[in-house]
């Protein structure tokens, strides 16, 4: 026997061939699953509604839900309440999103304020702040303003919290690497921390805009003219089962649609933090 | 030859949080020449890194003061680049973006600095991969990208805190005939800091450097702390 070694040529940075293509059911696999999860629900839905309870004031089958849906928006209405809460909506995230990023990178670089700040934000958020909404009706009248108002309060907290946490997370290698490239602090704020901070802020907006969704219904049934939550609630009161289930379909399609787009998002925006992993 | 850095009995030491105070460094003094390739060898947590950081200027002396062309260093500077421990590269930016970031901050950004750090991925063997991300590296390539960045900035003096530490055996090796290539190539005064004398390019066989020395012949006090390394 001889003892000898053997060299292999390793190709440095050499392109490897591209991976066998994998089919389409192996690709989408998950979004087929969930897809099947959902139409197998849907199909109990109809079933259970056509054949187990058959009281309309207790159940309704879900063609039932979609056929009022089409006869409200052909009468118009629909489209008011979706436009109407869309619109409380809007406002009021929006104006949660810039607040709250604001506030949370300020607290992040500025000691001081986040000391004075700190006792308020948890004070809040710990409140069950959908509690003030009465108060707020009371206090802004039926109008958007009083919706707004509570959308903004129940949705800034995870906001804030999330970019104050993120920005605080950031690697101090990477920072010292700024520094030692002679990068001043607004650079280092700019170029450094928001990016590596962004994913955890997209985090935060993602929980904000759940909490907000939620806000829009409650603001709405404590007192309104016209919105989703107004749907449900009138239904609601005059057994039109049909209707409500409409109004609470939209919101959950509003909000899986609005979570999904921010998920993408994240993704796109931290491609390092998604690498994939077989399973 | 006249003194590129110098140093004059710089000590430094740290306020820990309970109030205790951690001697890092004493009373260091030392000079290296333009264009010479010192290696400074000792066990871990005898204050090479925090040396490092003094001459690159994140942090400043106690006692003593480090002189760059005989003026003393305020702030980390144009004229020295260090190549950090583990590859402190940005995630969110591509391998050329990376690069780039010390001529961005440096408002030094234009179609030459681009075309020339294009050029310099090249020369560290990442041609090619200017538009990867770094978690789609390897820890070689990463750390190669790391040198690419201290070198786009075009630094007088390049201050490596043990910089392969963390790769295998071949790697170090490779990377480390890479590091004497463009040292010799480019003729920048190298400060190298490592915990083992074969990890050392300048002390490994393989070496051709006529000018580099290792400073462990200097008036070196190693003080063997643990926790600053």
């Amino acid at each position: 026997m001889t003892v000898r070694s053997v060299e292999v040529e390793l190709g440095v940075g050499a392109a490897l061939p591209r991976a066998r293509r994998r089919g389409f059911f192996e690709r989408h696999q998950s979004r087929i699953r969930a897809l099947g999860s959902i139409v197998v629900v849907f199909a109990l839905w109809e079933l259970i509604g056509r054949f187990v309870i058959t009281n309309r004031l207790f159940f309704v089958p879900l063609s039932s839900v979609f056929a009022s849906a089409g006869d409200l928006w052909a009468r118009g209405e629909l489209q008011l309440h979706v436009r109407t809460s869309f619109l409380e909506f809007a406002l009021g995230f929006g104006a949660a999103a810039l607040a709250g990023i604001a506030l949370g990178a300020a607290m992040a670089v500025r000691r001081a304020l986040r000391d004075y700040l700190d006792p308020w934000v948890a004070f809040l958020y710990a409140t069950p702040t959908v509690a003030l909404a009465p108060l707020f009706i009371l206090w802004f009248k039926l109008g958007i303003e009083s919706k707004v108002a509570v959308i903004l309060l129940v949705s800034i907290f995870p906001i804030l919290l999330n970019t104050l946490t993120g920005i605080e997370g950031t690697d101090r290698h990477l920072i010292e690497a700024a520094r030692s490239f002679g990068a001043r602090p607004m650079q280092i704020f700019a170029k450094v921390m928001l990016p590596s901070a962004l994913p955890v802020i997209v985090t935060g907006l993602r929980l904000g805009l759940a909490r907000g969704l939620v806000g829009v219904v409650v603001a709405e049934l404590f007192g309104a003219k016209a919105g989703l939550g107004y749907l449900i609630l009138y239904s609601a009161q005059t057994f039109d089962m049909a209707a409500l289930f409409a109004g609470v379909l939209i919101l959950a399609l509003a909000g899986v649609v609005s979570s999904e787009a921010l998920k993408a998002l994240e993704r796109r925006l931290a491609p390092w933090r998604f690498v994939e992993v077989e399973r | 030859m006249t003194a590129k850095l110098e140093l004059r009995g710089v000590s430094k030491w740290f306020e820990t949080r309970s109030g205790d105070v951690v001697e890092a460094l004493r009373g260091v003094t030392f000079d290296v020449h333009a264009g010479e390739f010192v290696s400074v060898v000792g066990a871990s947590g005898c204050g090479k890194t925090t040396l490092l950081r003094l001459v690159d200027g994140l942090l400043a002396p106690s006692r003593g003061e480090v002189l760059l062309d005989g003026r003393p260093i305020a702030g980390p500077g144009l004229d020295r680049a260090l190549v950090f421990q583990l590859d402190a590269l940005f995630p969110w930016r591509t391998v050329l973006d990376n690069v780039l970031f010390g001529l961005e901050v440096q408002g030094r950004l234009g179609e030459e600095a681009r075309r020339a750090a294009g050029e310099l991925l090249r020369f560290v063997g990442l041609g090619g991969f200017e538009r990867a991300y770094p978690h789609e590296l390897s820890g070689g390539m990463r750390q190669r990208t790391n040198l690419a960045r201290a070198l786009a900035v075009d630094p007088e003096v390049l201050l490596m805190d043990e910089p392969f530490a963390s790769l295998d055996a071949q790697t170090r090796e490779i990377m480390q005939a890479e590091l004497l290539r463009i040292w010799n190539a480019r003729r920048k005064t190298v400060l190298f800091i490592t915990t083992r004398r074969s990890t050392s390019p300048t002390g490994s066989s393989s070496s051709r450097a006529g000018l580099a020395r290792s400073a462990t012949s200097l008036p070196w006090t190693c003080r063997g702390r643990a926790g600053w390394t």
